[in-house]
């Protein structure tokens, strides 16, 4: 089974991003893609009062095929636990977290409130995980630190100029996965497996503005051993999000 | 295909790629040309640099150089140029990064390729020094150079420097983009569908980034036969002057 990590669905006219579910899903058919996690471009609250309802109204409408995340501001610090708690009652199976624009810093307190509760709630945390200021792996390594109870999962795994910081952040906390969706450079992927295992990297394409099946091309180019490969495209995301393997 | 951007040689700042083994990497790829740029090297000197890179490529038809120079240099730097032409050079290029100046403080080099007649190759995406306005500052500072920025004008994962590279693209028509590490596939395909296909085109930036996933990258895009034809092949040849060929044979 392939699970794509990292896709997004959203209807955001004021940004131009007009990504219904169907866009994802037929993306995926055609790279053969089994289920892909999903999650807004718009945080919750704040710039999408209805965030929340459009994420799993557009999981609904594929059962089984698309896995919600509820992407939010930690910095509506009060309403979390209730958003957290009735994202969990209908299904949410993860969060997003992306501090360039929320603003919302990676280790700050209102932060690491949420990944506590996700950590209680049994909810991976995908973070974008890039080049700017509150998304680099060291930022992102003082909140992995702190709320090691929660697994963290970086997203772009460092971007361009940051991977190999990102593998290094891995390699020195347990709770970091390394997630491969845009970073442009396949042998780091390989890099990673060596240094951190493979049952801490996982596929993601960040389509639809990636293209799903060129993103797991980079994956499969690796020529990577069957368990190998198997665990990254796969079972990886099986186990953070509590599947099944088929 | 034609490759539009390799730099070849012994590399100061990181991996060293061989001419032969990336030319050999390329027919693989069913690639037929390159264009290449000198590495630093260590002994930090690119006036050997270049004329190592013009003997190693000479008589080849399938082949073109760059001219490597550090604007820092001022009237060296040009003078440097005027020889490398003279040598065959189909044009310049200038990485802000590796050679620590601002994208504007290039006008004058850039001001003698464009007297020249030739195109400008340069690293974007640096920070501080060479984002996307800073080349819309250097194109209209210069608006008769041909200027051909690396990796899609930008590099920034989270994508909001792209808003600036199509910005700095739609004031500044003779600005072209290469292809490589460009993570956005929807960018890729709306730089040739929307904005003029003939301002892309492929190239792998080896050793920078790996050839076989950027020659997958390109030829997974949504284009039409016409603009595919011109990403791929056609504005290199037309912008560095290579024949149409067949397969490289390494």
């Amino acid at each position: 089974m392939i699970i794509d990590f990292h896709t997004h669905v959203d209807e955001a006219e004021a940004f131009g991003w007009i990504d219904p579910p169907e866009k994802i899903v037929g993306l995926l058919d055609e790279a053969g893609i089994d289920k892909a996690v999903i999650m807004t471009y718009t945080d919750l609250p704040g710039m999408n009062a209805g965030a929340l309802d459009y994420i799993v109204r557009a999981a609904e409408k594929f059962p089984g095929r698309l896995i919600p995340f509820v992407r939010l501001n930690p910095n509506y610090r009060e309403q979390m636990p209730a958003l957290i708690a009735e994202s969990v009652a209908r299904g949410v199976r993860g969060i997003k977290l992306h501090p360039t624009t929320t603003l919302a810093h990676p280790a700050g307190d209102a932060t690491l409130d949420v990944l506590r509760l996700a950590g209680d709630a049994g909810l991976p945390v995908l973070f974008h995980c890039g080049d700017d200021p509150y998304t680099t792996p060291q930022t992102l390594a003082l909140a992995a630190a702190a709320a090691p109870e929660c697994t963290l999962v970086f997203g772009h795994m460092g971007g361009y100029a940051h991977v190999e910081d990102a593998i290094a952040a891995a390699q020195d906390h347990a709770n970091i996965v390394l997630e491969t969706s845009a970073m442009p450079y396949p042998a780091l992927i390989a890099d990673a497996i060596e240094r951190v295992g493979a049952e801490r990297v996982i596929f993601g394409s960040d389509g639809p503005g990636c293209n799903p099946k060129l993103e797991l091309a980079k994956i499969r180019g690796l020529n990577l051993s069957t368990e190998h490969e198997q665990a990254v495209l796969g079972r990886n995301a099986a186990r953070l999000l509590g599947l099944e393997q088929r | 295909m034609i490759d539009a951007l390799a730099i070849v040689g012994e590399n100061l700042f990181g991996k060293s790629l061989d001419l032969d083994a990336h030319l050999a990497r390329l027919a693989e790829l069913n690639v037929a040309g390159a264009v290449v740029a000198p590495a630093r090297a260590r002994d930090y000197l690119f006036p050997p640099a270049n004329d190592r890179l013009a003997t190693a490529v000479s008589g080849r038809a399938d082949v073109r150089w760059l001219a490597r120079v550090d604007p820092n240099q001022g009237e060296l730097a040009i003078d440097e140029l005027r020889r490398c032409a003279s040598n065959g050079a189909a044009g310049v290029y200038l990485d802000p990064g590796e050679d620590v100046f601002r994208a504007i403080d290039a006008s004058p080099i850039v001001a003698a390729a464009a007297a020249l007649g030739l195109p400008i190759v340069i690293v974007a995406g640096v920070p501080l020094r060479a984002e996307p306005l800073q080349f819309d500052d250097l194109a209209r500072a210069v608006p008769d150079a041909t200027i051909i920025l690396t990796s899609g004008g930008q590099v920034n994962v989270s994508g909001l420097s792209m808003t600036d590279a199509w910005l700095a693209l739609t004031r500044n028509p003779r600005l072209h983009v290469l292809s490589n590490g460009e993570y956005r596939q929807d960018y890729l395909e709306r730089l040739a569908n929307e904005l003029d296909p003939r301002r892309l085109l492929f190239a792998s930036m080896a050793p920078v980034h790996e050839a076989g996933f950027e020659v997958a990258r390109i030829r997974s895009a949504a284009y039409g036969a016409a603009e595919r034809a011109l990403i791929e092949h056609g504005n290199a040849a037309r912008i560095f002057g290579l024949p149409k060929l067949p397969v490289l044979t390494g």
